[in-house]
């Protein structure tokens, strides 16, 4: 059997006559019982046709443009402008129609050898044009037909080279996909056997594309059996996540604020400071926690501010404002920066007030409305119930959420309130298969805050594993609630352990 | 707060011990952070090349390779996350020679074990990065699979009607996860720096 890069040059030889006499015979003789060799010679044949007729074609348009340019006077660029149209012209095979007939590997291969051969000519060609391109001021002065001719077969060859590199990238694409990650994996199983074997062997052997695939599997199984090393990445970004990056004592950071630090540890400590931004961050925020504490009336005022906003809030939720989610976002961040502060305060006395309820309240602010969240839900029900929810009235609100399910497609906004209903009635049993179903749904805008609400929810039940999992994963997503998660996480490391 | 020994911290880190870790990050981080800052990087580069940092350097002592002659740990660190981010800012295209020292490193780390290391660790990292992002489904089957557990075993442990449908669902697993390293611009950028 004749091997099948061996049969195409063949095949070429036999149409430009370049076999021997005897080869000759034995070819023609072959090419009369066998199908698939008529088939190949003949297209052998025509594509070498196509190709040198076109560029005759070509080259005879080109000559008559040029003549009939030159006659009018026109500029040389002038005169490639008009190329543009002819270009289509010049194009040899389309990619495609090659592509059909070069299915098989070996062809893909020899193609791109004659790719290559043709790109070297152009390299040439390119430094022609380069020194030609140098002489352009000459160029302009001699209107000399010759020079003007010159141009455009260059222009024409780079346009054959634009071609044939789109080609090659089909091609090598086409050649990749030839070995699939099955054959490959199975190459590397040892399951590969007898012809199949060897076929890939030798393509392994000349072809560096499928060399480089079978290396990335290798180096893949590699990695993955890596099971250690993945843990300990894990482990570290959830500690850099978590963990503080200073290494002073909190109590060194008290005497530090208080002046009291002194000597060695007061020196280590101000070399820190210095280069630790982190620490700096934490000295000015415990400072301004304390200056916070101080201003008692301030509190008070604050205070009372907040519960005011509560009041307006709860009035423009009745009247429907779209303005509503803007102020009252303003709201519960003032109410989250209390927050923040309480808990920086506690975190002062831990040790009296460390517990989990303690942190359910500085964290637990019920959920705003927003109903413009929920684009088709029944607006009617929703503003009744809320009006209840705001109220208080939670017995009446959760009878409403609870028809309302059963009526509506949009469940997802019901459950949402109807679960904040159940957390604010202390229900956190029932809250929490609630707020589940909605991030179950998954395409609502309620899920960050249903996977807060019922990360709080778990806090408060004293499931701290399940809870802390859940703010883990409420940190991951970087979203609204990241800084507060990682607090509550910090919090608990140290009071509820 | 306690202090570690060299040795203590190594072996820390070969067990990965919690403890050990954290007294590493609180030690040593803020160091790697400035020197980061100083040099056209920002905290998420600081988090990576620390962390990738203890990752080489568990590497390297799971082969063995680690000496401590003139240095310390710290000087070790140091000059791993100095390398790293050299490296970094070589894909940056950023020039180097103004790099702005403020870590104190060893140049004698630099060997050329550790460069092939860290490249080795470069390109797993990033085909665990992808490995971590297909469903713990395919994770766990691919694993088991390279484990050498044999199919009839995986079928079961996954629950899979047959061997021959844990045959197919693992290539199909695979090829997308060849597929996502391939398309990762990461990868093409190592593959160029290859050749």
């Amino acid at each position: 059997m004749i091997p099948k890069t061996r049969f195409f040059e063949l095949v070429e030889e036999y149409c430009m006559d370049a076999l021997n006499q005897q080869e000759k015979i034995e070819f023609e003789t072959e090419l009369k019982s066998n199908g698939e060799l008529s088939e190949e010679v003949k297209f052998e044949r025509e594509m070498q046709m196509a190709i040198s007729e076109k560029e005759v074609l070509n080259l005879r348009e080109k000559l008559q443009t040029v003549a009939k340019q030159t006659r009018s006077g026109d500029t040389p660029f002038d005169l490639l402008e008009d190329f543009e149209n002819i270009r289509q012209l010049t194009e040899t095979l389309p990619p495609e129609e090659l592509l059909k007939f070069y299915d098989s590997l070996p062809k893909a291969h020899v193609y791109q050898h004659e790719l290559v051969s043709n790109e070297n000519i152009h390299e040439f060609y390119r430094e022609q044009e380069k020194s030609a391109f140098d002489n352009d001021a000459l160029f302009d002065e001699w209107d000399d037909d010759e020079i003007e001719f010159e141009g455009l077969d260059e222009a024409l060859l780079e346009k054959d080279i634009l071609n044939l590199r789109d080609t090659l990238n089909k091609v090598s694409a086409s050649v990749r996909e030839q070995c699939s990650v099955e054959e490959i994996d199975r190459y590397l199983n040892g399951e590969l056997t007898g012809q199949e074997l060897e076929r890939f062997e030798h393509e392994l052997k000349v072809n560096s594309i499928l060399q480089r695939e079978v290396e990335l599997h290798r180096e893949v199984k590699n990695a993955l059996l890596e099971v250690d090393i993945m843990n300990l990445r894990g482990q570290m970004a959830h500690l850099m996540k978590t963990e503080t990056s200073w290494n002073v004592s909190e109590q060194q950071i008290e005497d530090y604020i208080e002046g009291t630090l002194e000597g060695a540890e007061l020196e280590s400590f101000l070399f820190e400071w210095n280069e630790n931004a982190g620490l700096r961050a934490e000295v000015n925020l415990r400072k301004n926690v304390e200056k916070a504490l101080e201003e008692k009336d301030i509190f008070t005022l604050r205070d009372k501010l907040t519960g005011i906003s509560k009041e307006l809030e709860g009035r423009e939720i009745k009247s429907l404002i779209p303005e509503t989610k803007v102020h009252s976002l303003h709201w519960w961040r003032a109410g989250v920066a209390v927050a923040v502060i309480l808990l920086a305060f506690a975190g002062l006395f831990r040790n009296e007030f460390g517990n989990i309820n303690h942190t359910y309240n500085q964290y637990y602010q019920p959920p705003e409305w927003a109903p413009q969240r929920s684009v088709t839900a029944d607006l009617n029900v929703l503003q009744q119930a809320n009006g209840y929810f705001t109220a208080g009235e939670y017995d009446k609100a959760l009878l409403l959420y609870e028809k309302a399910i059963g009526e509506n497609d949009e469940k997802f906004v019901f459950q949402f309130y109807k679960a904040a209903t159940l957390q604010n009635l202390e229900k956190y049993e029932e809250a929490i298969p609630e707020y589940s179903q909605v991030i179950t749904h998954g395409d609502n805008m309620f899920v960050e805050e249903a996977q807060w609400y019922r990360a709080l929810c778990y806090l408060k039940l004293g499931k701290k594993d399940v809870a802390r999992e859940q703010l883990v994963a409420i940190m991951d997503k970087n979203g609204f609630y990241k800084n507060d998660a990682k607090a509550i996480i910090r919090k608990m490391k140290f009071s509820m352990r | 707060m306690k202090n570690y020994s060299d040795e203590q911290i190594l072996k820390g880190i070969l067990r990965h011990d919690n403890l050990i870790l954290q007294y590493i990050y609180k030690q040593f981080y803020y160091q790697v952070n400035l020197f980061i800052k100083k040099n056209s990087g920002n905290e998420d580069d600081a988090n990576d090349i620390f962390q990738e940092a203890i990752i080489v350097i568990y590497r390297k002592l799971k082969e063995n390779d680690i000496v401590f002659e003139a240095s310390s740990f710290q000087g070790y660190l140091f000059s791993v996350c100095r390398f790293l981010w050299l490296k970094q800012l070589e894909k940056l295209r950023i020039e180097q020679e103004k790099i702005n020292d403020s870590l104190p490193f060893q140049e004698d780390v630099y060997d050329d074990n550790l460069v092939e290391l860290v490249e080795k660790n470069e390109r797993y990292g990033l085909y665990q990065k992808h490995f971590k992002t297909l469903s713990t489904d395919c994770q766990k089957l691919l694993q088991l699979f390279f484990e050498k557990v044999p199919l009839s075993e995986i079928a079961r442990i996954m629950g899979y009607k047959g061997e021959k449908y844990a045959k197919k669902r693992k290539f199909k697993c695979k090829e997308l996860l060849i597929s996502r390293i391939k398309q990762d611009t990461e990868f093409k950028k190592i593959l160029e720096d290859d050749t």
